[in-house]
């Protein structure tokens, strides 16, 4: 997919005059929170399970290279295959040599982000196959030629009506006075729709939640059933995962599990969580006849051992972005590429280049609400700051902005001459502000002015009257 | 000053000697109530860093009550970042803008006399934003109230 | 190509944790103790009940999740509460099955209903599988793949009806995955293990909650014992 990030500015400036956008928007603030909340005050464990969770995933990184190793041989004593792809394009080369040894015309598609990170859609489409995202909101942005814009609610950014405007765009085989304005009507008419497609597909292709290295098995995590199906019904299963994915032993994977679905949606467990290893057996009467799992670095390996290691424990609950207050106002589109929100302003850098995605560590008022929230107690606000320090140790910040933060660090480190500065600049800016004593535009703080008033300093420095006063004392 | 245990906001090459005044006050002082009184309905913001950071939320609401004639109506979503950011407010101003209006409007859906928070940064954030929607609530540092300073003007913002 | 690129990503990844020679035997013996020990970690307190409690807190939990549970005395009730099911919400009196000898050997005589075996294609409107075993602490049910219950018959059907022993129900999945290591053996799995907890739904259109997205609408558990 093309990457906007670079725009983030002008994104966000259209996102928040998007009228339709800003209504979908409630929906993730008025949903999302209470629920987790309510989930994570029903478990007096919650916490002692986020530790665990850390625990288990940090020893798994410690260990990646042995876990990989007895993971693959695990999958391969089951019957499949593990593909270790290199990048984004070495991954879908993997997946058209074996589409095209299968003769693929249709792949059906559980919900996957590696497949947004690879772009297999468009990768797909170009070499005559068919992709159907079978996921209802990942099958209604496919249809709106979108992407999604939040991990785990692909389609939060749309309403209702406009749903219903598109089926009738695109399903113009049904009849068109049929009802579709409720919501039901929406799903049924999708799920109607994805129904044959599932036994027609020669490849169904799913992500995964958790890779075991114990038996060499992938989970998936669903609420609608659609990755069963895709995993079930294709003739041949293809896991799209990352080296992170790793876990050591099904016991793990239930202590995260736990965690993850709390987190995401606030259930206590989501309606399916499914465990898969290898392809269907002898004595099996349904069951796809190949498994094949293509495991994607695309610059992981390089976060491992670095101050980014941390992000590499993150389990793709959304919990970040549905407690961030500026993914609430612009929404994921914004980010400019497949990870919004906090987990994607420290992994989007990461993954493609803090010059192409420099915006997103800055576009963070560390507010800390992401970190607080975090199953996995990701430092997201002390990660972005590290890639606001490589940023500005690579010179990508404008010079105004390089010089001003100069000067203040300059003077923040040596007290007495900050005190000093600020006793001069107080009544200067006071004069400047004339009688009224608020600036309505102030040059160089025009970031300010545009959508708010600047009070001019009054009076004494806290410091001076502290000094002056004499009663240090608090009662 | 210069006896204040460090707090955990101290950042690499700054004068590890920050605390909040409210926690000040409840924490290292042991004060529970205030000489104070405010016949008026406040509400009162949290700050991202008072609050996540160094843990304070009820210290200062427990201050407000001993105030004498003041009503403490909570804002929705209190605990929810103002969109000032520091340099956050200035290089996305139109993002900080779009978070500081919906504060605006909590607050303004409170019908307080009064805005209320711990942080300066906060306060001049949502000062100006209240100001420039003509919104009349007037906004102060909590430690005006707990000091019986309102007589005097605020110091996060002009009335 | 695959396997030149997986010597490159484990060299990368073997340097990045430090991995060498010396420490070699000490990072290997740290997984096999893992893998072979498979440490419990937190088990939260609320499944850890005496068997009769166990159940209810099973049942309530799978009804929060929108199932519905019935309790039978004995498995010769199964056909008639079936029957009934089906009946009670106008549909065909028809139902599909695996060959799980515990279903095998109900006798549906007594019943109208016409009962086929084997996977489901996707035209069929009811099924009826055996669980092996239940989480109270979530609600949820566990089902493995196999002949006698075919993955499908747990997707496909817009009715799913499942019978679970009352004496298979676990506190904690922890315990359910011991279970399934003592049947399978350790570090082999079925094909496919579905942890099933309540019908199929979607909250992706306007975060609004509706049941029966892609999988059954309709989660009815039958609890025998």
């Amino acid at each position: 997919m093309q990457i906007t990030s670079q725009t983030f500015k002008a994104n966000t400036v259209k996102a928040l005059a998007d009228v339709d956008l800003q209504r979908a928007l409630r929906h993730v603030e008025k949903g999302f929170i209470g629920k987790r909340q309510k989930a994570a005050d029903a478990l007096p464990e919650f916490d002692a399970l986020r530790d665990n969770a850390v625990e288990i995933k940090n020893h798994t990184l410690k260990h990646l290279d042995l876990y990989i190793e007895a993971y693959v041989a695990k999958v391969e004593a089951s019957g499949g295959k593990v593909h270790f792809a290199e990048d984004a394009d070495h991954a879908r080369r993997i997946f058209l040599d074996i589409a095209k040894r299968r003769k693929a015309k249709t792949v059906t598609k559980g919900k996957t982000m590696i497949s947004e990170e690879i772009g297999l859609n468009a990768f797909l489409e170009e070499n005559g196959i068919l992709p159907v995202e079978t996921d209802l909101g990942e099958y209604i942005i496919q249809l709106r030629g979108e992407h999604p814009s939040h991990i785990i609610a692909p389609a939060v950014h749309i309403n209702r009506d406009q749903v219903e405007a598109d089926f009738r765009k695109f399903h113009v085989h049904l009849d068109p006075e049929r009802d579709l304005v409720r919501p039901e009507t929406l799903l049924s008419e999708a799920r109607q729709i994805l129904r044959q497609k599932y036994g027609e597909a020669d490849i169904g292709v799913t992500g995964a939640n958790f890779l075991i290295a114990e038996t060499g098995t992938s989970v998936i995590v669903t609420n609608e059933g659609n990755g069963d199906l895709t995993q079930l019904m294709g003739k041949c299963h293809v896991v799209l995962a990352s080296l992170e994915k790793l876990v050591p032993t099904l016991e793990d994977t239930a202590q995260i599990l736990r965690v993850l679905a709390r987190s995401a949606t606030g259930q206590e467990m989501s309606v399916y969580t499914t465990l898969s290893t290898g392809p269907k057996r002898t004595e099996d009467e349904d069951g796809p006849e190949e498994y094949h799992v293509i495991l994607l670095d695309n610059g992981r390996s390089n976060m491992l051992g670095t101050e980014f290691e941390d992000m590499l424990r993150c389990i793709r609950c959304g919990a970040c972005m549905n407690h961030c207050p500026v993914y609430h106002a612009v929404g994921g589109h914004s980010y400019g590429w497949v990870y919004p929100g906090p987990m994607g302003a420290v992994l989007t850098p990461s993954l493609i280049g803090v010059d192409k995605a420099g915006h997103l560590p800055n576009a963070s008022t560390f507010c800390g609400r992401c970190e607080a929230v975090c199953p996995m107690r990701i430092p997201l606000p002390k990660m972005m700051r590290h890639w606001r320090e490589k940023e500005f140790e690579s010179h990508l910040q404008p010079a105004t902005a390089r010089a001003g933060l100069g000067v203040w660090a300059y003077l923040a480190r040596r007290p007495k001459l900050y005190r000093a500065a600020v006793s001069y600049a107080m009544p200067a800016l006071k004069l400047l502000a004339g009688r009224k004593r608020r600036f309505r535009s102030l040059p160089l703080a025009g970031g300010w002015t545009k959508w708010r008033d600047l009070p001019a300093p009054e009076g004494r420095t806290f410091m001076q009257a502290y000094a002056q006063s004499g009663h240090g004392d608090a009662k | 000053m210069r006896t204040i245990r460090h707090g955990t906001s101290g950042r690499r090459g700054f004068p590890r000697r920050s605390t909040s005044l409210v926690s000040f006050l409840t924490d290292v002082r042991g004060v529970t109530g205030v000489d104070a009184a405010l016949p008026a309905t406040v509400t009162y913001h949290d700050s991202c860093s008072g609050l996540r950071e160094l843990g304070i939320r009820e210290q200062p609401r427990q201050l407000l009550k001993s105030v004498e004639g003041l009503t403490l109506k909570e804002l929705p979503e209190a605990d929810v970042c103002c969109g000032f950011g520091g340099t956050f407010c200035v290089k996305y101003p139109d993002v900080s803008n779009a978070i500081v209006g919906k504060k605006a409007k909590h607050i303004a859906s409170t019908g307080a006399d009064m805005l209320l928070a711990g942080d300066l940064g906060c306060l001049m954030n949502m000062d100006g934003k209240l100001k420039r929607e003509k919104i009349g609530v007037e906004v102060r540092h909590v430690a005006e109230v707990l000091a019986g300073m309102t007589d005097k003007p605020p110091i996060g913002g002009k009335l | 190509m695959s396997g030149s690129t997986r010597d490159a990503v484990m060299g990368r990844l073997r340097r990045a944790v430090g991995a060498n020679p010396a420490n070699d035997a000490e990072r290997r013996a740290a997984v096999t103790a893992r893998l072979s020990g498979a440490p419990k970690g937190v088990i939260p307190a609320r499944g850890q009940l005496p068997p009769a409690e166990r159940l209810e807190l099973f049942i309530r939990m799978a009804t929060k999740a929108d199932a519905t549970v019935t309790r039978l005395d004995a498995a010769s009730g199964i056909p008639e509460e079936v029957a009934a099911y089906l009946r009670e919400r106008n549909l065909p009196a028809a139902i599909r099955m695996g060959r799980d000898p515990r279903l095998a050997g109900l006798d549906f005589s007594g019943t109208a209903l016409g009962v086929t075996t084997g996977p489901s294609e996707g035209d069929d409107l009811s099924s009826l599988s055996h669980a092996v075993g239940a989480i109270a602490e979530t609600g949820t049910l566990v089902l493995t793949s196999g002949p006698d219950n075919p993955t499908s018959l747990n997707f496909l059907p817009e009715y799913h009806i499942v019978v679970l022993d009352a004496a298979d129900v676990a506190g904690d999945m922890e315990a359910v995955l011991a279970r399934l290591r003592q049947t399978h053996g350790k570090g082999t799995m079925p094909r496919s293990v579905n942890f099933v907890t309540g019908p199929s739904r979607s909250a992706d259109i306007e975060q609004t909650l509706l049941l029966g997205a892609h999988g059954p609408r309709s989660l009815h558990i039958l609890v025998v014992g």
